[in-house]
Parts: structure tokens; sequence; C-alpha cells
């Protein structure tokens, strides 16, 4: 089973990371899931494959009463992202699930209903949760063409996805990034590989570098902290993205 | 794939069982630190409140037994949300396979559904199995709530074997074991009519 970390409390308003089940199997990618709480709602960042949603379910449970979930928000398509979405509806019917426009009729492949999904518009959006504002971030092509993310201004807490996502070895598979030249190395492969465009990259470097960002929470590998989120950004905003190269 | 009332049912219920499991597990910390305490203030009062003493050490092993049930309850849970899991997805699959049948009539496509309802069959057995152990632990739960209040009544009895200065301390220590094993039985009472709100498993 997962386990629960709080990353973030003040009163009623929290953040909670679902990480690092030592019972996932190898041909599964490893991913975290965020647990936010304001006031009675919560909302949970990319709730992850169907073969996850049992640890997943039983870490949530540990750490708060999952009836108290609201909102799930889907970063992307992917199905290591959303392919729960209709177990967590089989939980409870009525929870809304925030995703770009763009995937509207295709993440309902998945489950749920019209009235199921809360479409996000390219340029991104403020929502509350309980009586806390969240702002949806766009990073589209990053690496999804419909691509969002999440920033709480209140607890300067960013989920961003598959960006800053790391493919850990099993002995190098810390919570947070303790090192950062030594964690980047797992990041780059991926970064290089599934972020497909500068211009985008570009766009969102200058986004987030206008934010005030405690943690940089990731979907997959460690979370970053302090200075390590601006040490990410500029990182990222030198790295060659958007090609493959071929051998032989 | 759309949930029906059962599968939100099931999910509901575990997590009535979770949240007891977790004001229980409140209940069992603070019983034993008052039994801690309760033993500490019993040997200043010397012979007088051995008794008490005693009964101070019984609420304690009575805590670590409590805890070691919600241990047991606790991996019970995580199993039947994997069975639920398991069991809405087929559910899903035998429902997608029924219309399939319906509207080819096929034979192969009917013998599938067969086996499907035999694999569903078989996970729904395994899960009414996990349900019955989860509730045999209710039961013995509700004996161990029942058992502290008995206890903690000997404690309030044991209290007045005590000097005048120690005496208020171990009465309200005692009434303090007699509230958190009444509690236990109606977090107890209350879990179960929680459950059956969602349906018996």
């Amino acid at each position: 089973m997962k386990k629960a970390t709080t990353l973030f409390e003040n009163g009623d308003h929290s953040w909670r990371v679902l990480a690092r089940d030592p019972a996932l199997p190898s041909h599964l990618v490893d991913t975290n899931e965020y647990l936010i709480s304001s006031r009675g709602s919560a909302l949970l960042t990319d709730p992850g494959g169907q073969e996850v949603f049992p640890s997943v379910f039983s870490a949530l449970s540990a750490a708060a009463d999952p009836r108290t979930l609201t909102h799930i928000f889907a970063s992307h398509q992917d199905p290591d992202v959303i392919s729960s979405l209709a177990l967590w509806l089989s939980f409870k019917p009525d929870l809304k699930c925030y995703t770009s426009w763009l995937w509207n009729t295709f993440i309902p492949h998945f489950g749920g209903t019209a009235e199921t999904f809360i479409s996000v518009p390219d340029h991104g959006a403020t929502i509350e949760l309980g009586s806390r504002p969240l702002q949806i971030v766009p990073a589209h092509y990053l690496h999804s063409s419909g691509n969002i993310h999440l920033y709480d201004p209140g607890a300067k807490l960013y989920f961003s996805g598959d960006v800053g996502a790391a493919l850990l070895p099993p002995d190098a598979n810390e919570l947070f990034v303790t090192n950062f030249e030594r964690h980047i190395r797992f990041a780059e492969g991926f970064h290089r590989r599934w972020m497909g465009s500068r211009e985008a990259r570009d766009a969102w470097c200058a986004r987030v570098s206008r934010l005030e960002i405690d943690m940089l929470c990731p979907q997959h590998g460690a979370i970053y902290r302090g200075r390590d989120v601006q040490r990410f950004i500029n990182w990222f905003s030198e790295l060659e993205v958007g090609v493959l190269k071929l051998g032989g | 794939m759309t949930p029906t009332a059962d599968e939100s049912h099931g999910f509901g219920r575990v997590v009535a069982l979770n949240e007891a499991c977790k004001q229980l597990l409140a209940r069992s910390f603070q019983v034993n630190l008052l039994a801690l305490d309760a033993m500490v203030q019993s040997k200043r009062g010397g012979g007088r409140v051995r008794g008490f003493d005693e009964v101070s050490s019984q609420m304690r092993m009575w805590s670590r037994d409590l805890h070691a049930k919600l241990e047991q309850l606790g991996e019970l849970s995580a199993e039947v949300v994997q069975r639920t899991s398991l069991l809405t997805k087929e559910a899903h699959v035998l429902r997608l396979i029924g219309e399939a049948v319906r509207s080819s009539g096929h034979p192969g496509a009917q013998r599938a559904l067969d086996e499907c309802r035999d694999a569903r069959d078989a996970s729904s057995h395994a899960l009414a199995i996990d349900w019955r152990k989860i509730m045999e632990l209710l039961s013995d739960l509700d004996q161990l709530g029942m058992m502290a209040c008995v206890l903690s009544r000997s404690a309030m009895i044991e209290a007045c074997g005590a000097g005048p200065e120690l005496r208020t301390q171990l009465d309200h220590v005692s009434r303090e074991f007699y509230a958190n094993a009444l509690s236990v039985v109606d977090i107890l009472a209350e879990a179960l009519k929680a459950m059956q709100q969602q349906g018996n498993p």
C-alpha cells in the first residue's frame, strides 16, 4: 500500500502525497497522487491507473475521510493519470473531474458521464476548493497537447504533472530530491523524449518563474523543494527537447 | 464504466469501517496513556490501591489488544478494497459481454459470458469471506468494549480505597476509562449502523 505524507498543513488546508507502494509490480510506472484538502472538500490530482486504485484508495482512507473527496484533477489523458476514474466514480458517483477541454470526449472512455467533467479552457482557470482559490496553469505540449498543472498560492505548492518527473531506480527512490545533480540524471531522458515543444517549454518556464513555489510536485519521482525548484526550472529551460535521435 | 449501487455501497462500507477504526485507534492510544499514568499514581498510594494498580495494568493490556485487533482490521480493509475494485471491473466486463450476447446471440459470446460470470461469482465469494472475518473481528471488539466497561467500574470501586489525597485523582482516571470504554461500544454501534445503511455485505 502507498503511504500518505503531509507536505503542507495550515488549519484545515493541507497537501498530502500518496506515494511509494513497496508492492507495486515492476511493469507499472510508479506515480504520486496529491490530496489537497480545504474546509471539508478535497481534490485528488492525477488519481492514477486502475491497477493502483486499491493502493491509492487505502492510503487516502488512512490519511483522510475519502467521503470528503469532491474533485479529481486530470493533468492529461494518459492511462497512468486517469484510467482509475471509473473506480473512483464507483465509490462516489457525483465526483467532478477537471481536465483540458481537449480530452472531454476521450477521457470518458475510462468512465464518467457528461456531468462528470469540468472543461478547462486553454488559458487555464481559477477554481475554488473549500473557500481556497487554486490556479489551473496551462502546460500544453508538456507533454500532452492538452496539459494542465495546478498551483496553490496559499500553500505555495505546484502540481506539475509530468514536468519534473523522474524514473527512479529502486535504490534511489526518495520522496524528496536531496541531491539535485544525482537526481536530474533520472529526469533527463524522460524530459528529452516526452517534452515535445521548445516553445511550450520556454513559455512554461517563464510562467512558473513568476510564481512563488516552495515545492514542485511531479506525478512521477521525487519532489523538488526550496532552491531545487528554480534549479529545475533553469535546467529544464536549457534542455534540448523535442528531438529524437535514432541510432544507425 | 457506469457504477451500480452495489459497487458504490461496497466502497461505502469499507469507508465506514475505516473511519471507525481511526476513532478506535485514538481511544486505544488514550487509554494506554491513561493507564500508564494511573499505574504511576497508584504506586504512590501503596498497598491501599494495589487493586487499582492491577486494574490499570489490565486496562493497558486491553488497549494493546484493541490495537492488535485494529491492525488486523486494517489489513482486511485493504484486502476488501482490492477485491471490491476487482469485482467492480468484473461486473463491468460482465455487463459489456452481456450486451454483446444480447446483440449477437453468438454461442462463443455466451460461453465468454458464462466464464465471466464464474469469475465474478468467485470474486464475490472471496469478498463475502473477507466481510465475514471483519464482522467476527467487530464482534470481538464489541466484547472488548464491554470488558473495558466492567474493568473501569472495578477501577471506580478500587479508587475508593485510596487516601483522600489520591482518591479524587484515581476517581477521575477511572471515569476517563469508563468514558473511553463507552465510546468504543458507541463507535462500534455507529459503524455497524453505517455499514448496514450501505447494504449487507
